[in-house]
C-alpha cells in the first residue's frame, strides 16, 4: 500500500519528536544559543541610538534612491537638513517618537513562558528531556505556592498552535508558551473545557505572571 | 478626519488585524529592541529553525548557523516590514547563512550530483545502515530521518520547508527558484522517500 502525503507529513513530525528525545545535546545547544543571542541583544541595545536611527532612515530611503535623480537630490537635501536639525539637539527625540508611533504601530503582545528556561537547560546535568521538564515544573510550583492571585482578567482563546494565543479586553494578545501550558495542566491550574473561542479568566500574581487559566462559571465583564 | 484618512486608518487596522503573533512580536522588537519580544520569538521559532538547519547539515553546524541567524535578526531588525512573514524571513536568513558556510568550507558538500548518482537500492542500504548505527548507540529508531538524509540537498530543502508549513510561492522566494521547479523537487523528494520507506 502506497504512503500518502499526509502520512509523510505525520512521519516528519514524529521524526522531529524522536530527534528531540534522542538528541539531548540539541536542547543544550538551543539554550546556549538563546543565552548568547540575548546577551548580544543587550550589547546591541546599549549601542548608539544615533547609529540605529540612521540605519532605519537608510532603509526607508533606499527605494527613493533607485527611483529618479530628482528624488535622489531631494532626499540628499532632506538628509542635510535633518543633520542640521540633529545638531541643534532636538531632532533625535522627535524622530524616534515618530518612528515608534507611525511605522510600527501594533497591539501589545504579552508573552508568558518559563523565566530562566535557558539557564535551567544549560545547567541541568541530567540529559533526560523529562527530567528537564520536571525541573521547570518544580521551579514553577515552588514559586506559585508562595504567591497569590492579585488580578483576574477575562480573555478569549483565539488559537492553539502549540502555544495558546488569547486576546484580552484591551485587545492585547497574550501568548502562553507550550511548556507553561503543560506545566499549568500538570498542576491543575487549567480548568474547564477550553477550546478556540472559549472565554477564560486569567489569574495573575503581583508580578504579572499567569497563575491559572480557568473557564468562568459566570460570563466575565470587560 | 478626512475620508482619505479614515479609509487609510481602516485599511491599516485591517492589515494589522491580519498580522500573526510572530509578526507583531517582531514589529514590537523592531521598534523597541526589547529583550522580552526577542526571547518570545526565539522560544516560538528556534526549534523549527534548528531542525531545518540540522536536516541540511549536522548538529554542530546547525547550532552555529542558528546563532548567526538570530544575530542577523537583531542587527537587521529595522529591515523587517509590516506585511512580511516572520518565519519565512527567519528561514531565508538561516538558509543563506548555511549556504555561505558551505561555500566557505570546501570540505562540506553542497551538490546534488553526488547523491543523484546513487540508485534507490543504494540509498535504501545507506538509510538502513544509518538506522542500525542509531540503534547500536541506544537511540530510538528513526527511519524517516535516515531516509530524508539520503535525498539530494535541494529536494531535502524544498520538502522540509513544505513540511514546516510554507507555501510553494514562499519556498520559491526563499530558494530563489521557479515555483514549478520547487514543485518538481518536492514531487521527486516525496516519491523517493515513499520508495525508501516502503523498502525499509
Amino acid at each position: 500500500m502506497s504512503i500518502s502525503d499526509k502520512e509523510l507529513q505525520e512521519a516528519f513530525r514524529r521524526s522531529q519528536l524522536v530527534q528531540k528525545q534522542n538528541d539531548s545535546t540539541a536542547q543544550e545547544a538551543n539554550a546556549r544559543v538563546r543565552a548568547n543571542v540575548l546577551a548580544h541583544n543587550k550589547v546591541n541595545s546599549n549601542g548608539s541610538d544615533t547609529e540605529r536611527m540612521f540605519a532605519a532612515l537608510a532603509s526607508h530611503l533606499r527605494p527613493y534612491f533607485a527611483s529618479s535623480t530628482l528624488r535622489f537630490t531631494a532626499v540628499a537635501f532632506a538628509i542635510v537638513a535633518m543633520l542640521g536639525v540633529y545638531n541643534i539637539g532636538t531632532f533625535q527625540s522627535r524622530h524616534s517618537q515618530g518612528m515608534q508611533t507611525a511605522a510600527h504601530s501594533v497591539d501589545i503582545v504579552n508573552y508568558h513562558g518559563f523565566e530562566g528556561e535557558g539557564e535551567l537547560l544549560a545547567n541541568n546535568l541530567n540529559n533526560d528531556y523529562q527530567a528537564r521538564f520536571n525541573a521547570y515544573t518544580r521551579q514553577y510550583v515552588e514559586r506559585s505556592l508562595v504567591v497569590k492571585a492579585v488580578t483576574q482578567q477575562p480573555a478569549t482563546l483565539q488559537s492553539q498552535d502549540g502555544y495558546w494565543l488569547l486576546v484580552n479586553c484591551e485587545n492585547q494578545q497574550v501568548v502562553v508558551s507550550e511548556s507553561l501550558i503543560a506545566s499549568l495542566n500538570i498542576n491543575g491550574r487549567i480548568e474547564g473545557d477550553i477550546n478556540v473561542g472559549t472565554q477564560v479568566a486569567l489569574a495573575f500574581d503581583s508580578q504579572g505572571r499567569i497563575l491559572s487559566i480557568k473557564q468562568p462559571t459566570k460570563p466575565l465583564m470587560c | 478626519m478626512s475620508i482619505g484618512a479614515s479609509l487609510q486608518s481602516l485599511f491599516q487596522g485591517k492589515r494589522e488585524k491580519a498580522l500573526g503573533v510572530s509578526e507583531r512580536l517582531m514589529l514590537q522588537y523592531s521598534a523597541k529592541g526589547d529583550e522580552a519580544s526577542l526571547a518570545a520569538l526565539f522560544d516560538l521559532h528556534s526549534t523549527k529553525l534548528f531542525y531545518f538547519l540540522k536536516i541540511l547539515s549536522d548538529s554542530t553546524i546547525a547550532e552555529d548557523i542558528s546563532q548567526r541567524t538570530w544575530i542577523k535578526v537583531i542587527e537587521h531588525r529595522h529591515l523587517f516590514k509590516s506585511g512580511d512573514n516572520f518565519q519565512a524571513w527567519l528561514f531565508t536568513i538561516g538558509r543563506r547563512a548555511l549556504i555561505d558556510e558551505f561555500r566557505k568550507n570546501a570540505k562540506l558538500e553542497y551538490s546534488n550530483e553526488a547523491v543523484e548518482q546513487f540508485t534507490v537500492s543504494e540509498l535504501v542500504k545507506h538509510a538502513h545502515s544509518s538506522v542500525e548505527d542509531d540503534v547500536a548507540k541506544g537511540l530510538e529508531k528513526d527511519v524517516f530521518k535516515a531516509c530524508l538524509a539520503q535525498l539530494p540537498y535541494k529536494q531535502k530543502e524544498a520538502l522540509s520547508l513544505q513540511f514546516e508549513g510554507f507555501s510553494l510561492s514562499q519556498i520559491a522566494d526563499m530558494c530563489g527558484a521557479e515555483k514549478e521547479t520547487v514543485k518538481t523537487r518536492i514531487r521527486y523528494a516525496k516519491d523517493s522517500l515513499k520508495i525508501m520507506l516502503e523498502k525499509l
